[in-house]
């Protein structure tokens, strides 16, 4: 999965749960600085950069769940 | 991987192989995240009413296969606004054809799924996902279970229903 690359599945099979969360509350706030990106990006009429930020940014919110 | 040599290599490749090569495991993947994405919120960190949330979302199982295709369509999306493309209907698709109304939108669309997602930048409800009861373990066992065998919307609809009755109920959901 793309937003997954840097993430070793063997390591997140044997984390601890702690560490799991802590990696949630990175990512949520990696998907608001990508929002934040594409909203400066909508504002200086860059639309096509902006689109694919705010769909990854959605993305990113999404692969918490995981 | 670069896409371009990506497609290099696939255009080596005799057509026989090019036919077998696994190019749905990625979405399948989406697929998998966006499930996710809709089980949080019922599950809310194993909070108080989950059984009404469950009650009171429609044709759940059409909710589960809408999310699905949701997260095809933004694999392919996410693409349309960063590279040139060569679509498999023969048609180029070119970053500059995305419109202002679309990015507006998709820039919308995003602000809702972070406030949805607000409760994972909630430090209380963090430390509930920390140690959470053992309860909702065995709950996300058997609805991720049964989706990860079973790949229907219709059996995760029923082990969120299952889920709904063993919060009301106090029945075990089913395996």
């Amino acid at each position: 999965m793309a937003t997954l690359d840097g993430v070793d599945a063997n390591a997140v099979r044997t984390a601890d749960r702690r560490v799991l969360v802590g990696l949630a509350g990175a990512v949520a706030e990696n998907a608001r600085d990508l929002l934040a990106d594409a909203e400066l990006l909508l504002g200086a009429g860059r639309w096509a950069r902006a689109y694919s930020l705010a769909l990854l940014a959605a993305e990113e919110w999404a692969k918490l769940t995981q | 991987m670069g896409e371009t040599y990506a497609v290099i290599t696939v255009s080596f490749m005799p057509a026989a192989v090019r036919a077998r090569i696994p190019l749905r495991e990625f979405l399948e993947g989406h697929r998998l995240k966006m499930m996710g994405a809709l089980m949080l919120p019922l599950l809310g960190a194993a909070q108080q009413g989950v059984a009404g949330r469950v009650a009171a979302m429609p044709n759940l199982a059409g909710v589960i296969s809408a999310t699905a295709q949701q997260a095809d369509d933004t694999n392919v999306a996410k693409q349309r606004g960063l590279y040139a493309d060569l679509l498999a209907n023969g048609k180029l698709s070119l970053p500059s054809e995305v419109t202002e109304g679309e990015a507006a939108e998709a820039v919308a669309r995003a602000r809702e799924v972070g406030a949805s997602a607000a409760l994972l930048h909630d430090q209380d409800a963090l430390a509930k996902f920390a140690d959470p009861p053992a309860e909702a373990l065995d709950l996300a066992a058997v609805v991720f279970g049964r989706y990860l065998d079973m790949d229907v919307a219709d059996a995760a609809a029923a082990a969120l229903a299952d889920m709904a009755g063993w919060f009301q109920d106090g029945e075990p959901p089913h395996e």
